[in-house]
């Protein structure tokens, strides 16, 4: 991607987030070259004063003008500095925020996609780590700050000699040359060490998250952790010290031509008093110019260093935020009810992958059917329903929503007529209600104390210290509660009921359930789905009774779409091998049970 | 050329320091994965011991930042005394001014530091909430959720205002700080009007022009030195505390070593009794466990069966000592468990637990859990026995494929199932004298789910096992079952004991069978 694109995007989300930004930068450049421009200038009317006329008041002046000149900008500075040390952290965040905002608004199989994982733990680590996008915008304007101060000291200098500068910009021309061999390697440089450092981000990252620390203890791999991490470590700084000693060597000519151009500096500036040109005040003055002019080429020479670097590091964030919103991509058509869902020919892989999951499968759900999706680990159960949420694009094949093609609608009304609990389902740091109802807090809502008793979990609430207002989890905040998993299924159903969609979709809804509560979900549902459309997944095959049809899948193809009386009819099927493996655990048993009831 | 040599080796000895730090991260990290697992389900551990994380996290601050400042110490005060002495000597009142700044800088610098430090909490309590936005609303994972529900703008609104509440507090030490600084204005125009005009005053009563320029440039270079001398201390102090905590985090006995009593050998089975146990989680109110006894005979094949919440895998947590009970035992062949060294303990138990997480290695490196001395044969046979072998035999590299895609693109993603089979595998090449099983098979089909429980028998052969599941069926192929419920112990006995007691085993087993039981009707 071009370098000008991605100045221009940058700059356009932060002008976005706040132009005051700009202008505090702005402001903050001018005062630190003002101050410098002043301290060249002023000690040369002090000295002249000095060595003509002591002429007191006219000295008093020009001391207190130095003097004055210094409070001044000190207070400026200080001011600036005020300004942006906050700003800059209101617009740190402001930038993740637009980044966050992004993510959760492009087409979901972005998020499914390893590249684009990729992608966004590369633009995270740039905009965290490298602080990549204050760093441009301050590189950007010190650029033009210094160029500024550099053209100031130039037009000084030109009234003395032509010599002077055209001596001066050649050595400038030298240093660029060096400047230019060394940022060719530390592109190429930084481009090589990008994935030994996600390796070493990754197992570092591990060794924080607390989800592997049971592993880590109870299989014994502290070892095996700590020594891959720590060789990552050494592995960098191993990279680093060859870019370390590449670079002393370059800045230390660099160095030298500094001294060199000093050198030259005072030689000609002091030649020309010696001839008489110019007085001490201008020799003073003149000196300091050049001096300062080195120093402000150096930092030009920084900065466009560092700003290509940090371009290479934007590179990613550019990208990620250059994919197109979902909205972008969708249809325009308002839909307000799903009636019946119908797949035509529709064959999908998993970007990246050449597993066809679906293969060429067409079927149909009427309004208000209730059908269950049964198979084998993999047969595309899941991704049957990821489909229909339109969270992917089939490869070939439609699939239409009231004979329409789903990606005719538009995403907002399409999205709300589907309620779903998928298997690894998220639940929010918000207060319990707020997760139900997915809207701010407003009053009690009777609508959720319902629910809360359908899915039975009224009791647990109630318990809490603040009832359904409160917090679930404890990241957020400590005063949250944490969860089991199967309590956390039964809020993630609660959402779904509370929704009231058309279209109901449950995806292992209670695999983490104890019987009891499952049984009561199950038989509570079609109750609590009434005459809606629903499609439920599930490993229990008792579940599937319930439903009007089942959809066998089978390696990617349906093989059988029908009631449960008809497909147990055939004992060859896969339907009737599934069930009965479960039953038979529990015919004899079951028996037994009825017996004891009978004898009671 | 002295500039030359001068750059050179401060970048020669820049990664030096870099390797120091490094060191320091390693032995962070060896001590994170070593104490106790209860600090990980903390919510606070990492919050509090953030300084001491903070203090190895990069170049230019903590141990290296000192590191770094410590060396150009010499160098400044050296120059600076030099300089010092050099002025002093023209006039003592032109450096009684500029030491006057200086001293009213870093007084100002360490005020506004303990401010900040006043304020630490609050800040990193709101650091805590917008950090969660700003996790949350990036993660992946909760992509279908944000989108189904509709919940982008809701995350973005609350994000913006926890940015907001975070910006304030911080602008509070900005404020501090920015109104203080009006002080050091105050001793910055003494100390120029000091300079300037005594230097003045000098020239005038007849020291050369030379003179003139010369003290200038040497004031300034001192009072700059002296600033940056100033800074480099305060900072030092500051970055000082991030060491300090970091030395205690190193420093501090965080229950990774346990006892002394090694593992029993392998072939021998574990005889386990919890001893009127009393738990709850740490910072909850909630009693997990009341005075909670049950003896595992050594050999056993128990099923711990409840309801959602009963503490089925706080069991778990228990025994294998990664959290210690409140009150009461736990005993293993007789001992506490609080005997044993923690390492060996862990050694006696293979589990597999709910959640199973794949971390990117290969698959027999996900298996054996080291990355040296893998048996290869014994992977196969573990890959055999959970039924994956062909699945794995498929991929191009077989066992040496990578998992996940994050480290390498052509690495294998296995689905929930296939992941669970994998822990199980793991499970059983860890070998140990205690299985544990906690609902093993919630992600699998009805016929992997058969494969399991028939197999049961030889993964568990000479072994204690203990078998948590919410399908009841699976109780069936162990010799006694233990209910537990909110506070204990209900129910126990063998299958055909609880089925006649019934009570809510019965209960549980019956609603669990009953939809098979018409479906087999109908068949």
């Amino acid at each position: 991607m071009k370098n000008s694109k991605k100045i221009k995007l940058v700059m356009s989300l932060v002008w976005s987030i706040s132009p005051r930004y700009f202008f505090l930068l702005l402001f903050n450049s001018l005062v630190f070259s003002g101050q410098i421009l002043g301290n060249v200038i002023l000690p040369k009317f002090l000295i002249d004063e000095l060595m003509s006329g002591l002429d007191q008041s006219k000295l008093m002046f020009w001391v207190g003008a130095i003097v004055g000149n210094n409070l001044v900008f000190t207070f400026l500075k200080k001011t600036s500095k005020r300004l942006l040390d906050v700003k800059e952290k209101e617009v740190f965040w402001q930038i993740e925020r637009a980044f966050a905002r992004k993510i959760m608004s492009v087409e979901y199989w972005h998020l499914e996609d390893p590249d684009y994982l990729d992608l966004k733990e590369r633009a995270s680590f740039a905009m965290q780590n490298q602080s990549a996008v204050p760093r441009l915008i301050n590189g950007t304007i010190e650029l033009l700050n210094q160029t500024i101060t550099v053209i100031g000291l130039i037009a000084i200098m030109l009234q003395l000699s032509w010599v002077l500068v055209l001596g001066l910009f050649i050595t400038i021309l030298v240093m660029l040359l060096i400047q230019g061999s060394f940022s060719g390697y530390q592109q190429k440089f930084f481009g090589e060490i990008v994935p030994i450092n996600r390796k070493y981000n990754y197992y570092g990252g591990i060794v924080f998250d607390k989800i592997y620390h049971k592993d880590f203890r109870l299989y014994d791999m502290n070892k095996m952790i700590g020594d891959t991490v720590i060789s990552y470590n050494k592995e960098i700084n191993r990279w680093f010290i060859s870019f370390f000693r590449r670079m002393g060597v370059f800045m230390g000519l660099f160095q030298v031509v500094v001294v060199l151009q000093t050198v030259f500096a005072y030689g000609f500036v002091g030649a020309q008093t010696l001839d008489g040109g110019i007085g001490i005040g201008d020799l003073t003055m003149y000196v300091s110019s050049a001096i300062q002019f080195s120093s402000s080429i150096t930092a030009l020479g920084t900065i466009l260093i560092s700003i290509f670097q940090v371009l290479g590091y934007l590179e990613p964030f550019v990208e990620l935020m250059s994919v197109p919103d979902e909205a972008a991509c969708s249809g325009r058509k308002v839909i307000d009810k799903v009636d019946s869902i119908r797949f035509e020919n529709v064959t999908f892989s998993y970007p990246k992958t050449d597993k066809k999951v679906l293969d060429n499968i067409s079927f149909e759900i009427h309004n208000g059917e209730k059908v269950s999706i049964v198979g084998l680990n993999g047969a595309g159960k899941s991704t049957v329903v990821k489909l229909i949420c339109r969270l992917y694009h089939p490869d070939s094949g439609t699939i239409y929503i009231n004979d329409t093609d789903i990606f005719e609608y538009e995403h907002t009304s399409y999205l709300a007529c589907i309620a779903a609990v998928f298997q690894d389902f998220k639940l929010f740091n918000f207060s319990i209600q707020e997760n139900i109802t997915c809207r701010p807090i407003e009053e009690d809502d009777n609508l959720v104390d319902r629910i809360l008793d359908e899915v039975e979990i009224t009791d647990k609430i109630k318990s809490l210290p603040k009832g359904v207002k409160t917090l679930f989890g404890k990241e957020y905040d400590t005063e949250g509660v944490e969860f089991s998993g199967g309590q956390s299924q039964k809020i993630a159903i609660a959402r779904a009921l509370y929704k009231d969609a058309s279209l109901v979709i449950l995806d292992e809804p209670t695999s983490a359930l104890d019987p009891i509560a499952e049984a009561e979900i199950y038989e509570n549902f079609n109750s609590m789905v009434g005459e809606k459309t629903a499609i439920y997944i599930s490993h229990r095959m008792s579940s599937s009774v319930f439903c009007d049809r089942i959809l066998v899948l089978n390696n990617g193809v349906i093989e059988a779409y029908d009631t449960h009386k008809e497909l147990m009819d055939n004992t060859e099927g896969l339907y009737y091998k599934l069930f009965t493996s479960q039953a038979t655990n529990y015919r004899l048993e079951a028996e037994l049970g009825d017996m004891n009831v009978s004898m009671n | 050329m002295f500039s030359f040599i001068n750059d050179l080796l401060y970048h020669f000895a820049y990664p030096k320091l870099t390797a120091l730090r490094i060191n320091y991260l390693g032995d962070q990290v060896v001590k994170l994965l070593n104490i106790d697992y209860k600090y990980m389900e903390s919510a606070t551990f990492f919050e509090e011991r953030n300084m001491a994380f903070e203090a190895t996290s990069s170049n230019n601050n903590g141990v290296e930042g000192i590191y770094h400042k410590l060396f150009e110490l010499p160098k400044l005060t050296l120059l600076i005394l030099v300089l010092s002495v050099f002025i002093g000597l023209r006039s003592p009142f032109i450096l009684l001014a500029i030491i006057i700044n200086i001293a009213a800088t870093s007084f100002v610098a360490i005020i506004v530091q303990k401010y900040e430090y006043k304020y630490k909490e609050k800040l990193s309590k709101h650091q805590r909430k917008v950090d969660y936005y700003g996790k949350t609303s990036k993660d992946f994972a909760y992509g279908k959720d944000v989108r189904l529900y509709d919940l982008k703008n809701r995350i973005l609104d609350n994000f913006n205002m926890e940015i907001q509440g975070y910006v304030d507090v911080f602008k509070l030490i900005k404020n501090k700080e920015y109104a203080l600084g009006f002080i050091t204005l105050l001793t910055l125009l003494a100390s120029d009007i000091a300079t300037y005009g005594i230097l003045t005053y000098l020239t005038v009563k007849g020291m050369p022009i030379a003179d003139f320029s010369m003290y200038i440039i040497a004031t300034s270079t001192l009072s700059l030195n002296m600033t940056s001398l100033s800074e480099n201390i305060t900072y030092i102090m500051r970055e000082f505390l991030y060491v300090r905590d970091l030395f205690k985090f190193f420093d501090d006995d965080l229950g990774e070593k346990g006892g002394e009593r090694l593992a029993l050998p392998s072939n021998l089975p574990l005889d386990i009794e919890f001893d009127h146990v009393t738990f709850k989680y740490p910072e909850t109110d909630n009693y997990i466990y009341e005075d909670f006894s049950l003896k595992i005979p050594a050999g056993q094949k128990l099923a711990l069966v409840g309801i959602n919440g009963a503490g089925k895998t706080t069991f778990v947590k228990l025994l294998t000592g990664l959290f210690t009970p409140d009150s009461g035992r736990i005993l293993i062949n007789g001992h506490d468990i609080s005997e044993y060294k923690k390492s060996e303990l862990f050694k006696m138990f293979a589990a597999v637990f709910q959640e199973v997480n794949i971390m990117a290695f290969t698959i027999a490196e996900n298996i054996a859990c080291s990355l040296e001395n893998i048996d290869y044969d014994k992977v196969d046979k573990v890959l055999k026995q959970v039924g994956l072998y062909d699945k794995v035999q498929e991929l191009e590299k077989g066992v040496n494929t990578m998992m996940l895609k994050i480290i390498d693109e052509e690495g294998t993603v296995f689905s929930g199932g296939e992941s669970q089979k994998l822990a199980i595998a793991r499970a059983l090449y860890k070998g140990g004298n205690c299985v544990i099983m906690d609902e093993p098979t919630a992600a699998l089909d009805a016929l992997a789910e058969a494969e399991i429980y028939s197999e049961f028998d030889t993964l568990t052969e000479g072994k204690t096992a203990i078998y948590i599941s919410h399908r009841l069926a699976s109780t069936k192929f162990c010799d006694m079952i233990a209910l537990i419920d909110g506070t204990g112990l209900r129910e126990y006995g063998t299958h055909d004991e609880l089925m006649k007691l019934g009570g809510e085993y019965h209960k549980m087993f019956v609603i669990q069978g009953k939809y098979y039981q018409e479906g087999g009707d109908v068949a």
